[in-house]
């Protein structure tokens, strides 16, 4: 064999081994991404490196970040919720509502993690012991919370919430100065709470039996089955933790914004909450997945929307880079099962 | 009546000058960035007023940059939208506030860096903890108080009876709606008339008829009725065929009619003297005057009170002049 035929065979043989290595490792792709981008838009982008900013960036991820995990669980597990952003809004008027009337914080923090779980459990015991299809039970549910949180409040705001609960839920912490920033910037709680509770599930999901069972139930249901996977109890038990991290949200955000609205979430954000899902390698068809690809996937987003802001540049531009990013990484997706 | 209508368009622009206090002054600085935090443009007002901010932006003596964010009606995007703003480092955060009371949160940070705000249309809701530094809005009460008193005035040069007016609101939950009714109110009193029935419309044109056809009945003598806007005024004139009350100023059916917001229909029934009088909703001059306090705002001058746009009256005799063809955004 020829040297130059030799270094061609070399070549053509790399690029599927290269291939192979990333399709095995899928949450590769969002670090890579998001480490690419964030190196170009510091480089590029003025103040996007500025810790004030940094920190920024890590508050939103507070924003969607759960609802990105719950959306990760109930996607690995073959299913999809599409109500997760209406029941953040049904949650949060109904603790606020309640936090306003007792003046009190626990009261309304419990009833709106106990109202995204029994939304959660409506999904759970139609997906998974009814044998509905997902898409259809939880666009239902999405309207019903979205008529819930409308008619509970005269499509009123929720206001007059205890200072504790806003100081507790919105408050940065650890300050610190860093580069040219001159005060000190403290890190925000919502950004450390969805980190922990990102290691916490994640663990879970990669670390333990019951992870397994959940990529084994999304993986091939029947196989799981015969397998003794009670998959029904897998699945009812993804929609509750789903419904678990809307509740949580409903916290998050009802704090940083200091009220209730049945906007606090719209439609358009759960484009980018599917979105960091798939980025972060979780397959439309189940059995794929991991809540540190999803969160680097939203990182991803979340850096793209912020330095667009920074830079002035149109926001419907960032639609059009986030829509067809999606759809890239769904092709790839495609490619990738081939 | 033309002295009438440049007088309406004079106190509009002298009241709008007395709340800036001294208009046309502006203190030469250097460029000044301002970042926006909009609702969308999915909805007219919030398209047109980006547009007209951007090119009175652009004619203004000083360098004024707009750095422009949409949040898709979505609170939580508002909120991170400010926040990226406020990390941009921009010399005036202005807000288009989704949530009167959710945007005191935005307004508390801009504060926290130092950051001036203004609220444009929508006000930071009263109770909230954290006001805006200034806000330029519509003075709502002034549109229907000054086209309802017009067409008093005009019924009293035509000779006409002045008794109960038909009045058919908005929204009641809404601020806009409850404003433009003390400002009917307050026009009825300096006429010594009085709000037959308050008919509840919605901003709907059905709502509006279904509201108003009974009421028609009930009254078959009104001769004023004041529309809240020219949104619903297809479902007013429907009613008001079918009971055959549907005449041009001049005819003896004729019934009064005053609106607000003068859209397509209402240059169109201006047009044909159906419509008595329709006060604009001014985003011109309501961009216009915002773009104005920018860099005032920027340089950390403070105001004392809101800046309300008082648009001018358009009637059957003014609504081709070019002057006020110049004021028309919606068509």
């Amino acid at each position: 064999m020829s040297d130059a035929s030799r270094s061609l065979v070399t070549r053509d043989s790399s690029v599927p081994r290269l291939w192979h290595w990333f399709s095995a490792r899928p949450a590769l792709l969002p670090v890579v991404l998001s480490v690419v981008m964030a190196v170009i838009f510091a480089l590029t982008v003025p103040n996007f490196a500025d810790l004030r900013n940094i920190m920024n960036i890590f508050g939103q991820l507070g924003f969607l970040g759960f609802l990105c995990i719950g959306m990760t669980y109930v996607m690995v597990a073959g299913g999809i919720d599409l109500s997760s952003y209406t029941v953040v809004s049904a949650a949060a008027v109904v603790g606020a509502t309640v936090m306003v009337a007792t003046e009190t914080t626990l009261p309304g923090c419990f009833l709106m993690l106990l109202i995204g779980c029994v939304f959660g459990a409506i999904n759970g015991v139609a997906v998974a012991y009814l044998r509905m299809i997902p898409f259809i039970v939880t666009l239902s549910t999405m309207v019903v919370a979205e008529g819930f949180a409308i008619w509970f409040t005269q499509a009123q705001s929720v206001y007059g919430l205890p200072d504790a609960f806003i100081d507790t839920f919105s408050a940065r912490v650890f300050p610190m100065t860093l580069g040219i920033t001159a005060r000190p910037v403290g890190t925000p709680v919502a950004g450390i709470m969805v980190l922990m509770v990102a290691l916490a599930l994640g663990f879970v999901l990669s670390r333990t039996i019951y992870g397994r069972r959940i990529y084994l139930t999304g993986a091939n249901e029947e196989t799981a089955r015969v397998s003794g996977i009670k998959v029904r109890q897998v699945k009812f038990a993804t929609y509750v933790v789903a419904g678990a991290m809307a509740g949580i949200t409903a916290m998050i955000l009802t704090a940083d914004l200091g009220t209730a609205t049945t906007a606090m979430v719209r439609d358009v954000r759960l484009m980018d909450i599917i979105a960091a899902t798939v980025i972060g390698g979780a397959s439309l068809r189940g059995g794929k997945g991991s809540i540190l690809g999803t969160m680097f996937g939203l990182l991803f987003l979340t850096m793209l929307s912020n330095a667009f802001n920074l830079l002035g540049v149109s926001p419907f531009i960032a639609m059009v880079i986030k829509g067809t990013v999606l759809v890239a990484v769904i092709g790839l997706d495609v490619l990738r099962t081939k | 009546m033309t002295t009438l209508n440049r007088r309406d368009f004079m106190t509009s622009a002298v009241a709008a000058g007395a709340a800036l206090g001294a208009p046309g002054i502006v203190h030469a600085q250097g460029k000044v960035t301002v970042g926006m935090a909009w609702p969308g443009m999915q909805d007219a007002v919030w398209s047109t007023s980006h547009k007209l901010l951007n090119e009175f932006a652009a004619a203004s003596d000083t360098e004024i940059e707009l750095v422009f964010t949409a949040a898709d009606m979505d609170v939580a995007k508002q909120a991170s939208d400010a926040n990226d703003l406020i990390s941009r480092g921009v010399d005036l955060l202005l807000v288009f506030p989704i949530d009167s009371k959710a945007i005191s949160s935005s307004v508390k940070r801009a504060r926290d860096a130092g950051i001036p705000t203004m609220a444009f249309l929508r006000q930071v809701h009263a109770e909230a903890k954290h006001q805006a530094d200034v806000f330029v809005g519509i003075d709502a009460k002034y549109q229907q108080l000054s086209s309802a008193r017009t067409v008093f005035e005009k019924m009293k040069a035509d000779g006409a009876a002045i008794g109960e007016v038909l009045w058919v609101s908005g929204d009641i939950r809404d601020e806009n709606s409850r404003l433009r009714g003390v400002g009917l109110q307050e026009a009825c009193d300096e006429h010594g008339a009085s709000i037959a029935q308050d008919l509840v419309g919605n901003w709907d044109p059905q709502q509006a008829a279904a509201a108003l056809a009974p009421a028609l009945k009930a009254y078959p003598d009104i001769n004023h009725i004041s529309v809240a806007s020219d949104v619903m005024m297809s479902g007013v004139r429907q009613v008001m065929q079918d009971a055959g009350k549907w005449a041009p100023h001049g005819d003896p059916n004729h019934v009064y009619l005053s609106s607000v917001d003068v859209f397509p229909i209402g240059l169109e029934l201006l047009r044909s003297k159906h419509l008595d009088a329709d006060t604009i909703f001014d985003v011109t001059g309501m961009c216009r005057t915002a773009v104005e306090l920018m860099p005032r705002l920027a340089a950390g001058e403070t105001f004392d009170s809101d800046v309300l746009i008082q648009g001018p009256v358009f009637t059957p005799d003014n609504v081709d002049d070019p002057e006020m063809q110049s004021q028309l955004w919606a068509t």
